[in-house]
């Protein structure tokens, strides 16, 4: 694993501890979803930005 | 009105975009349409007239405090929240989303409201993924590279904003600065991933044997500042052939004028081929690997599809050949155009179970041994299901582990036989549709959902039941 991807693999992690810890606290809400947009770009750097892929990978 | 259109994926995207786009504006001539993209690809926007407002969204400012030893998280997710506050405020009317990926669809979730028109996708309240249109559901079921679809992305996005294109909405920008040479034929080597070009050696082979063919013939080579390693690595092998290296020294905009003085693009699945199609110049399309030319392939009267599945299978002699027909005007002897009736690539069957499912046409004939015993497993399968949703109710525990099973039993059969999984991709996308409720609400859309899926499996079944001898359907008419 490349430092890049340790990098973003560790930020994927708190990303959904966030998440996780929102949800208990406050429930649903716009923080919740600004941590999910946060969450799925990380994801989409991990795969080296590849939008096209990201365009086809929801299912 | 206020429209939003999302298009966060690539330039090639961006330009298959715009005849959509075009569409929206005569369709409302008032509106006021905002395009959001990535700041990296926002150079595919200039020029693009049809929209009143170009945003960015600013993935990396978002991303810096998280890409640091000592992350901020906090920091991140404020600037983001701060962001979709902002964007909301707006107060869109109707927001668009042609990007289906999953970070666009939390985007439309947290900007839209109750009263937003919203197509494309977005997330249920309780963040399920929500495909919001018929159109988007189609695409989510059999698009992309492993789907069974035929249709363009600039006719799906213009499905999805619901407008109608007419031959002008193809239309490339005019800049005022246009003094970028002419050549005959301009080639794009590189692509946004490796698996979709061919390597410097075949793309030395074509050219050689293109030059041999068509000596006079003016060639151009241009890609990124990225791709200049590969350019250099062709024209090592290619002395004498005269390529001139534009390779790194273009902007998005001079591709214009490249590309529409040009005879003819060659090119993997790549923004040149998407360029071409605005600018009306025929293009050959070596389309390689991972992509699904029907969807992304040039539409360019005269273009020309030649497909393999990897660049070792691709037929070298024949791409100088088909290259050298194309400049001569002669329709070539392999290979398929989008605008022709040639035989393609792919399942012709499952395009045909696409067609009768999505479009009411009949439901193709089978040939296919295969098929008929995976509609048999998933027909019985399917069966079990009905009458367990009939008679079971809704709280029962076991429902919910029979559902479980139902979809290990789908993913088995697919992997089984793939073209069933255009079936099943209808009703695993159906299923995803089904917006939040009680469980006797959602119990019951399941099982109008597996009636349905029922129904069609029957036509490829023989089903020995009392009363159903008039359900002939394809198969049966075969035997």
């Amino acid at each position: 694993m490349t430092e890049m991807e340790t990098y973003l693999n560790t930020a994927l992690q708190r990303l959904e501890k966030a998440a996780r810890e929102i949800l208990k606290t406050s429930g649903y809400d716009n923080k919740f979803e600004a941590t999910q947009v946060l969450k799925e770009l990380v994801k989409e750097q991990v795969r080296d930005e590849d939008s096209r892929t990201a365009t086809r990978q929801t299912r | 009105m206020k429209i939003l259109v999302l298009q966060l994926a690539r330039l090639g995207d961006i330009y298959m975009t715009w005849p959509a786009l075009r569409g929206l504006r005569r369709q409302y001539p008032e509106a006021e349409i905002h395009l959001l993209v990535r700041p990296r690809f926002a150079a595919a926007t200039e020029g693009l007239e049809a929209v009143d407002q170009v945003r960015l969204l600013p993935t990396t400012e978002f991303l810096a405090p998280v890409m640091q030893t000592d992350a901020d998280v906090d920091g991140a997710v404020g600037r983001v929240q701060y962001y979709l506050e902002t964007l909301k405020a707006e107060g869109f009317d109707r927001i668009v989303n042609l990007s289906y990926s999953p970070v666009s669809s939390w985007i439309v979730k947290s900007i839209s409201t109750e009263t937003t028109e919203v197509q494309g996708y977005t997330r249920h309240a309780d963040g399920w993924l929500s495909v919001a249109d018929d159109v988007s559901a189609f695409y989510h079921a059999q698009g992309g590279v492993t789907g069974a679809s035929r249709v363009h992305l600039t006719d799906l996005f213009a499905s999805v904003l619901n407008v109608d294109l007419i031959a002008e909405d193809w239309q490339a920008p005019v800049f005022a600065d246009q003094s970028v040479g002419e050549f005959d034929v301009i080639l794009h080597p590189g692509a946004s991933e490796n698996a979709k070009t061919v390597s410097a050696f075949h793309w030395g082979r074509l050219i050689r044997r293109l030059h041999d063919l068509h000596p006079q013939a003016r060639m151009a080579m241009i890609g990124t500042a990225n791709e200049a390693a590969l350019a250099e690595s062709i024209l090592q092998l290619i002395p004498g052939t005269a390529v001139e290296n534009l390779v790194g020294s273009t902007k998005v905009r001079d591709l214009f004028p490249l590309i529409g003085r040009a005879k003819l693009v060659i090119g993997g699945d790549s923004v040149a081929m998407h360029i071409g199609s605005l600018t009306g110049t025929p293009c050959f399309n070596l389309s390689i690997g991972p992509v699904n030319p029907y969807e992304t392939g040039p539409r360019s009267g005269g273009s020309w599809i030649l497909r393999a599945d990897s660049a070792d299978l691709l037929k070298l002699e024949e791409a100088g050949q088909v290259a050298a027909d194309l400049l001569n005007g002669v329709i070539p002897r392999v290979g398929f155009s989008l605008l022709g009736q040639e035989a393609g690539f792919g399942s012709e069957f499952a395009w045909g179970l696409v067609r009768a499912l999505y479009l009411g046409d009949d439901f193709p004939v089978v040939d296919d041994l295969r098929f008929v015993q995976a509609a048999e497993k998933l027909h019985e399968m399917n069966a079990t299901v009905v009458e367990q949703l009939r008679k079971l109710s809704a709280d029962d525990p076991f429902l919910a582990n029979l559902l479980d099973r139902a979809d290990e039993v789908l993913d088995a059969v697919v992997a089984f036989c793939p073209e069933a999984g255009v079936l099943v991709r209808w009703l695993k996308t159906e299923k995803t549709r089904i917006p939040p409720q009680d469980k006797a609400g959602i119990s019951a859309r399941m099982l109008d959902l597996h009636e349905q899926f029922g129904k069609v499996l029957r036509l490829y079944v023989w089903v020995d039941e009392p009363g159903k001898e008039g359900d002939h359907g394809p198969v049966q008419s075969e035997r």
